[in-house]
This record gives C-alpha cells, sequence and structure tokens, in this order.
C-alpha cells in the first residue's frame, strides 16, 4: 500500500536534510577524513600530506626487533573470539530458562539481566580491578581463608583478568537478541514438535535451535565488534603483554606515538574487517531467520 | 524420564543463578566497598563509614566533572532529539532514493568501535581546526545517539496505526493538528523513553569522550584518570553513584516501553 | 429521481502496473443506502478513500453536491468515514474522540458538549462516555466510531467493511441499528462491503463491483432476481448456471438450447440466435419430480446427495454430462426423493435469467 495522499513529499526535505547533513559532516567527512590520513606520511607536528603506502606497509611487515605489528590484530582476534563464545555460552542458557522455565517475575529477571548493558561501563571494568587486584577481595579473601599467606599476581593484569572483564561487560549485549529470538518461537511449534514424536532434545535441536539462531548470530557479532574494538578494559585489566590489543594501538598513535596517519592506516584495517564481519553476519542472520518476526537488531 | 528431565532443569536454574550472579556480584563489591571505613579494599571489611562519600564531595575536579557530564548530556541528547526525530519521521512517512543505506549509515556509530568513531573525529577536527573541546565532544555524542533517537521512534512510528491519522484529517484536522493532537501524543512515550536512554549513554561515554575532551573532563573521563592513578575508595563511592543514578534512569525508560507495549 | 450527492465521471486509479479502479461511473443519490460490494481486492475500498480524499484518481471526476473535489484534502471535504478498524484515538476518551472534529472545526465549547451529548445518546454510549477505547469491547469501540463521523452531519458518511470485526450475531443487531440511523438522520450512507448478506439486508442500492468494474447496480431485490452479468448472478447468493445456446427468439421469447433440451425463457435483451449464453437459476427456483413432467421440457438426472439444512432440503442432482445441479426445497416435502434416485429437472422461467457468455 502506498503512503496516504495526506503526506505529500513537500515535508521530505524539511526532515530528513538536518539529519542527513549532521551525518554527512560529522560521521561520512570524518571517516572520509580517516582514510585519506592513512595514506598520508607523519611528520613531526603535523601529517605531512604526501601520498604514502608506508603506513599499511608498516603494519604488515617485520620490525627490526622481528615482531610484526598486526600480529596483534591476530592476537586481537583470537582474544574477542574467546571472549564471544563465553558470552554465548553464559547467555544462551540463561535465555533459554528464562523463556521457556520461568512463569513468574521472568520480565523482571529480564530486565535484571539487561539492565548492566547500560549500567556505567567504566563502574563494570573498574570493579574487576578491586576484585582480583593483587591487594584486592580474591587475594585477601584467599589469605583470610588461609589458601596462601602471601597475595598472589596471577590473577590482575593477565589475559584472563581482561576476558573474565569483557565477558562481564559484553554478556547483557549477547543476551538480549537471544532472548527476543526464543520468545517469538511460536510455543505450539513446539507442541506440534512433540506431537510429531520428536523427544525434548530432538525437539531442541530441531526447533529451538535453528530458530534462535540468527539472534544468535547478532548477539555474537555484537560481543566480538564491541570487544575487538576495545582499548580501556585492556588498559584497567590487562598486563604489559595483554594491555596491548590492536585499538590500543590505535589510541597510542593518537597520543604518546604521535603518529596519527600510522594509527589511522590500523583504523582503517579494523574498519574494513569490521564491516566485513558485519555484512557476514548481517547475510548469515537473514539466511537463518525463518520467522520474519524475528527483527534483531532493534 | 520425568526426573532426568527435572535434573536438567535443576541444572540450568543453577546454571542461571550463577550467570546473573557473576553479572551482579562484581558491582555489589562495588556498592559494598564504597562504605568500606579502610582505605584498602580488602576482604573481610574493617568497619563501616561514609568518609569515601564525604571524600568525593570535597572533590572539586569530580564535582566539575559531573556538571560537565550533565551538561554535554543535555545538550547531546536535545540535539539529537532535534535532528533524530525528525529523520524518524521522513523514514517512515517517504520512500526516497537511498532510504535503505540511510538507515544503514545511521546505526553505524552505534556498531562500530566508539575508539574508530573517536579517532576519525580527531583528524577531523584537527582538519577543521576545531580543537578537543566540550563542544567537539557534543558533536561525537550527538552523532551516535541520533541512531539511538531515530531508530527508537522509527520502530514506534511503524507500528502507530496510520489510520488514526488518516481518521484525524477526514473530521478536518489540517497536517499540524493532526500532527499536534494525533501523531504526537501516540508517540510520546517514545520520545521520552529515547531521550532518557540517550542522556544515560551520554553520561556513560568513554571511547569518542576519550579523544575529543582535551582538558575538558567529562565524570567517565574522571573516574576513569582515578583508577588509573592507584585505587582511591572514592571511586567506590562515585561508581555507587553513577550506579544508582543509571539504574534508576533504565529503570524508568524501561517501563515506558513496556507500558507502551501493552 | 432526488438529488445526487456525489457522482463519479470515468474514475480510474492505477497503482503501478496495477489498474485498481477501472472507467468508474457512479451517481449516488441524496438520503439513499448506497452499498459497495464485491470480493475483496475489487476496487470498492479503493473507491470510497478516493471520495474521503486519502487517494487521488488516477484519471476522472469526482465530485461532491457538484463540486469537483480533486484539490480538496480530506479535512477540507464535507465527508466522514467510519474506518474498518475504527481508528479511535487511543490516547483520548469516547467524549474526546467523538468531540475532536467539532473541535477541529473551532466549535463553541458549550456546543461540542451538547452536540457530543447527541450523538452518545444516538448510539446509546452515555454511559462510557469517559472511557479510552481500549477498554471498551468492538461492539462498543464500533458505535463510537459511528458516532465521531455523525456527531459533524456529514454530507455523505463513508463506511468501510465497518462491521468486519465483529462476530456474526453482533453484526447482524448493528447492520440494523446503522440502518435505523441512516433512516432517522437522512444522511447518506455510502457501505464498503464484502457481505452480500449485509449489502442485500441494508442497502437501498447495492453496486456490485468485480476488478476494479461496476457489473450492476440496482436495487437488493433487482440484484438478485435479475442479475445482468454471470458474475453478479454466482456471487451474489446460490445459483445454478446452465450453458446453453439460443436457437431461437421471438417478441417475448428466447428459446435456448440447454444440455439438448429446449427452453424458453422471458425475452432477454440482445440475445440473437446462436448465442453463446448461460442461463442462472436459483436453487429455489428449480422443481424435481420421479415423474416426466406433463408439456414441459425437463432435464434428467440423478440424486447424488440429499440432505437436510434447518428449514430445507438441499439435493444435489447429477446430470449425465458430469454437471452438478442444486434443487433447495422445503423441508416439507421430505420423504420424497432418495439419493441414487432418478428425477426430472424443471424451473420456473419466470425467476430464470438469460446471460450473455
Amino acid at each position: 500500500m502506498k503512503k496516504t495522499a495526506v503526506h505529500k513529499k513537500g515535508m521530505l526535505l524539511p526532515l530528513l536534510l538536518p539529519p542527513a547533513i549532521w551525518l554527512f559532516l560529522f560521521l561520512f567527512l570524518p571517516y572520509l577524513n580517516l582514510f585519506s590520513y592513512s595514506f598520508w606520511k607523519p611528520g613531526p607536528f603535523d601529517v605531512v600530506k604526501e601520498f604514502t603506502l608506508h603506513n599499511y606497509a608498516k603494519f604488515f611487515t617485520a620490525t627490526s626487533s622481528g615482531s610484526v605489528p598486526y600480529h596483534v590484530l591476530i592476537d586481537t582476534v583470537e582474544l574477542a573470539l574467546v571472549v564471544t563464545v563465553f558470552t554465548v555460552i553464559l547467555s544462551f542458557p540463561l535465555a533459554y530458562y528464562l523463556n521457556f522455565k520461568v512463569t513468574r517475575f521472568k520480565q523482571t529477571i529480564y530486565m535484571l539481566v539487561i539492565i548492566p548493558l547500560w549500567v556505567s561501563y567504566i563502574v563494570r571494568a573498574y570493579s574487576w580491578k578491586i576484585i582480583l587486584g593483587t591487594n584486592g577481595i580474591l587475594n585477601s579473601a584467599f589469605i583470610w581463608l588461609g589458601v596462601t599467606d602471601h597475595p598472589l599476581d596471577i590473577f590482575l593484569y593477565s589475559k584472563v583478568s581482561v576476558i573474565i572483564g569483557m565477558v562481564h561487560i559484553y554478556t547483557p549485549f549477547v543476551l538480549m537478541p537471544i532472548y527476543t529470538a526464543l520468545e517469538q518461537i511460536p510455543r505450539n511449534l513446539l507442541e506440534a514438535s512433540k506431537d510429531l514424536g520428536a523427544g525434548r532434545f530432538q525437539s531442541f535441536l530441531h526447533v529451538v535451535v535453528p530458530l534462535a539462531l540468527p539472534g544468535v548470530i547478532a548477539g555474537a557479532t555484537f560481543a566480538f565488534v564491541l570487544s575487538m574494538g576495545d582499548f580501556l578494559a585492556p588498559s584497567l585489566l590487562g598486563g604489559p603483554d595483554s594491555s596491548t590489543m590492536i585499538a590500543n594501538i590505535v589510541q597510542q598513535q593518537f597520543g604518546t606515538s604521535n603518529n596519527w596517519p600510522y594509527g589511522s592506516a590500523i583504523g582503517i584495517v579494523i574498519l574494513v574487517l569490521v564491516l566485513a564481519i558485519l555484512e557476514l553476519t548481517g547475510r548469515a542472520e537473514k539466511r537463518f531467520s525463518a520467522l520474519d518476526t524475528v527483527a534483531m537488531r532493534k | 524420564m520425568r526426573q532426568t528431565w527435572n535434573g536438567i532443569t535443576l541444572c540450568l536454574a543453577l546454571f542461571s543463578a550463577g550467570v546473573l550472579a557473576f553479572i551482579y556480584l562484581p558491582l555489589l563489591v562495588v556498592v559494598v566497598y564504597s562504605f568500606n571505613a579502610d582505605s584498602v579494599n580488602s576482604f573481610p571489611m574493617t568497619g563501616v563509614s561514609l568518609k569515601w562519600y564525604r571524600a568525593m564531595m570535597q572533590n572539586q575536579q569530580l564535582i566539575a566533572s559531573l556538571k560537565n557530564s550533565v551538561m554535554v548530556a543535555l545538550i547531546s541528547t536535545g540535539l539529537a532529539m532535534l535532528l533524530g526525530v525528525p529523520g524518524a519521521l521522513a523514514l517512515d512517512r517517504y520512500d526516497f532514493a537511498g532510504k535503505k543505506i540511510f538507515e544503514r549509515i545511521v546505526l553505524l556509530p552505534l556498531i562500530l568501535p566508539g575508539i574508530l568513531t573517536g579517532v576519525a573525529m580527531l583528524g577531523f577536527f584537527q582538519e577543521m581546526g576545531i580543537k578537543p573541546s566540550m563542544p567537539a565532544v557534543v558533536i561525537g555524542h550527538t552523532t551516535f545517539l541520533i541512531a539511538i533517537v531515530l531508530t527508537q521512534v522509527y520502530a514506534r512510528l511503524k507500528r502507530l496505526d496510520r489510520a488514526i491519522e488518516e481518521a484525524s484529517a477526514d473530521l478536518g484536522a489540517s497536517r499540524w493538528q493532526t500532527f499536534w493532537h494525533i501523531t504526537l501524543p501516540n508517540i510520546s512515550t517514545a520520545l521520552i523513553g529515547s531521550a532518557l536512554l540517550s542522556f544515560t549513554l551520554s553520561l556513560d561515554e568513554i571511547p569518542v569522550t576519550f579523544f575529543l575532551n582535551g582538558v575538558f573532563n567529562t565524570l567517565p573521563i574522571q573516574i576513569w584518570g582515578m583508577t588509573r592513578n592507584g585505587l582511591t575508595p572514592e571511586v567506590n563511592a562515585i561508581s555507587t553513584v553513577v550506579f544508582l543514578a543509571s539504574l534508576i534512569l533504565i529503570v524508568i525508560s524501561t517501563r515506558l516501553r513496556e507500558e507502551e507495549k501493552a | 429521481m432526488s438529488e445526487i450527492t456525489i457522482q463519479l465521471e470515468g474514475v480510474n486509479k492505477f497503482y503501478g502496473e496495477n489498474h485498481i479502479v477501472k472507467d468508474l461511473h457512479l451517481d449516488v443519490f441524496k438520503g439513499e443506502f448506497l452499498t459497495l460490494l464485491g470480493p475483496s481486492g475489487c476496487g470498492k475500498t479503493t473507491t470510497l478513500r478516493m471520495i474521503a480524499g486519502f487517494e487521488q484518481p488516477s484519471s476522472g471526476k469526482i465530485l461532491l453536491a457538484g463540486e469537483d473535489v480533486a484539490a480538496l484534502p480530506p479535512n477540507k471535504r464535507d465527508v466522514n468515514t467510519v474506518f474498518q478498524n475504527y481508528a479511535l484515538f487511543p490516547h483520548m476518551t469516547v467524549r474526546e474522540n467523538i468531540g475532536y472534529g467539532l473541535r477541529m472545526k473551532k466549535t463553541p465549547r458549550d456546543e461540542i458538549a451538547r452536540r457530543v451529548q447527541d450523538a452518545l445518546r444516538m448510539v446509546q454510549m452515555e454511559a462510557y462516555a469517559d472511557r479510552k477505547p481500549r477498554q471498551m469491547s468492538g461492539g462498543q469501540q464500533q458505535r463510537v466510531a459511528v458516532a465521531r463521523a455523525i456527531v459533524n452531519n456529514p454530507t455523505v458518511l463513508l463506511l468501510d467493511e465497518p462491521l468486519g470485526a465483529l462476530d456474526l450475531k453482533l453484526r447482524k443487531q448493528m447492520q440494523f441499528e446503522l440502518k435505523h440511523l441512516q433512516q432517522k438522520l437522512g444522511i447518506t450512507f455510502l457501505y464498503v462491503t464484502h457481505d452480500q448478506e449485509e449489502a442485500l439486508t441494508m442497502s437501498d442500492r447495492v453496486a456490485v463491483i468485480h476488478n476494479g468494474r461496476l457489473e450492476q447496480i440496482d436495487t437488493p431485490a433487482a440484484i438478485y432476481n435479475r442479475p445482468k452479468t454471470r458474475f453478479v448472478a454466482d456471487f451474489i447468493g446460490e445459483t445454478n448456471l446452465f450453458k446453453g445456446k439460443v436457437v431461437g427468439t421471438s417478441a417475448h421469447e428466447v428459446s435456448v438450447a440447454i444440455e439438448g433440451a429446449i427452453f424458453r425463457f422471458a425475452h432477454a435483451e440482445g440475445q440473437h440466435s446462436g448465442a453463446e449464453v448461460y442461463v442462472s437459476v436459483r436453487p429455489e427456483a428449480m422443481s424435481m419430480t420421479r415423474e416426466r413432467p406433463e408439456g414441459e421440457a425437463g432435464l434428467v438426472g440423478r440424486v447424488t446427495e440429499h440432505v437436510f439444512v434447518g428449514s430445507v432440503y438441499k439435493t444435489i442432482v447429477t446430470l449425465p454430462t458430469g454437471l452438478e445441479v442444486v434443487v433447495v426445497q422445503p423441508a416439507a416435502s421430505d420423504g420424497l426423493i432418495q439419493q441414487g434416485e432418478e428425477v426430472y429437472l424443471t424451473w420456473d422461467s419466470a425467476r430464470s435469467v438469460v446471460l450473455a457468455s
């Protein structure tokens, strides 16, 4: 059905232009600028606007000490994958339990789970620092319990603490789309499955899982992309070796190292990677969404 | 058969309780230790005191950064509403070339890692001669808040029964009268909800602010700095306040959305 | 006849490639209850929406009280609509809903209050004046929707399947209420429905629309008894359609060969010898005997089904060609016919219609 004749095209431009111009100025142009920076040379004070591919070459070739910068990217992707897997492992059973087993206070419990999604990132990251720190709560509890007589350094400033922190921060992002997907599965489909002779596990495997898949993909994408671009949690919770995820390198280039073109080039590499992932997962979601009502990413 | 299923359900229940604990225990720790009498966060707590709240109140930088944050959040939310609501109306009412692309681009600052938007804007502002400052932070926040307002209001408009607007025109109302008397009251919860959510997200934003603030500190940036310079237990106190404040805002905006669905 | 309120002159409507309304000419008389009847997607709702002003005709003219309304938006047209799902404003009370149109016309407050009260009384909803639409049943919402429209004293009231969402019993009741309301107010009603029974019960005239084309416009009785096209005969009520060929014409009669027998019918216009035609006979105009009827031509068939459907018996007779003929007889004629019997079929030729193929 066409839109009504009441709204003539006349109002389109006054409505659309302000946000469109804003996004053009403050989203499109900055990214375009980032792109052009990545082909310029760093100078002592400012960028030198001469074309070069050096920034990209630098990222993909070994330094004199033998390390290759883009290995950080690979490590980051690995760590982000680990975080993603854990967030899904934690989220799915909880979403399933809430949707299919809980009848009373279901909405309240669901709200409890997603509220931290919007509650202060910094507070959540920081909380792990006081729990896992050398003089933190976990260590002092161990000493008090007599498990050990001196503080252990193993908890904080390691890859593990970064992963724990990120899993904690990003789990609600994953839970939400999975919960929504499960919620939209018509209950009579499960009854039909049982009626047709499938056991509970078979119904779960053949009905619930496929229909929840778009939600899982959407959530996993969030967790992966967000943890890949995170530079705050690693620098707060990570150690000397693990405080450098790819985003930290970008941050350093725009900060202490003052090499914006190189930082821009790495930024563009991340951008391309992220856009590719979004495109792929977006397609996968569409492909697996059998219920057309399963509209994720609201 | 029945027995084993109950076993599985029990495991699920325990696991779910564990996940909830994992999400909430750290936050609880911060809240509890904000009342610690000692300056070291160790277990068990040696005493209860409000001294860290007192210290927080006397920390001028902290109070200033809170004021900064509220100001940025208010201005950015206002701008995002001014830009996002018309955008949502345009998307809902009209078909135009590039509509699908526009819908996707709007969402990008929400989906892309904040650091990319942050450094992209930093570079662009440098080229434009805009120094890292409060206006830069406001522009940064507004850009991703537009996505929040636009998607939430658009979603509400899509569910709005178009027939009630036709009925209004049929009963003699002009286009503006229809918008004022019919459309606006029916999307008001989405407007308030998205404004509250925008406000909360702006108050909490770090990755974009980090690159654009210069010497203009917002509350999370200030807290971030304090957590980096060793552990001052005032951070527990201010974190507790931030936690409770955003909790209240979130509960209100979620309630609004629930109410509207009913 | 009387004054014309709405005039459609050669109205066409296209949606892209789709030709939704085809060259529609229609005159609606002042004070009449006219129904646009047709299957869903036939263009009847689009026609209504063009009159209300929500759609623009692709070509043709729409005249309201003699005035071309092409340039007028819906809010400037002196018509009001009762919408399919009522379209009540969810954030307003019943009273506010009904008063909305008057408020938009800057009517004085006390007059609004008075007229809203009158309208509430008219649809017997005084007790619900301060409720929100959500707190009412479908039937109650329906009454409010009607009150909201008629309170403005429109020249024409447009009703788009207003009873479609109600259950059968309530629908029947509302049909009579709406009809009485229309008679009492004397407002012209232009009513859209796909329910033929509703159309026949309520209307002064019925316009049958099919694939965007006006098939026939007539009184309900004429539509039922003297359909002009095969579609109308088939769509309105149940009918038996026999394919035949005109074998002779005279001043008052045509002779048509059907299934090998010759039948005579009152003259049907424009039928010439040799023309392929359809003969439509209502099931209740058919009769069925064991013996060959005297002096009349009859068709022979075998009873394949004989079922009691309450007030009547419905019998299906299968002809040697495989054609199934439905015969409806009063229940009193029970016990005469058995399944499997061979019977002779005749019909009342005065109640039969010859239609162009």
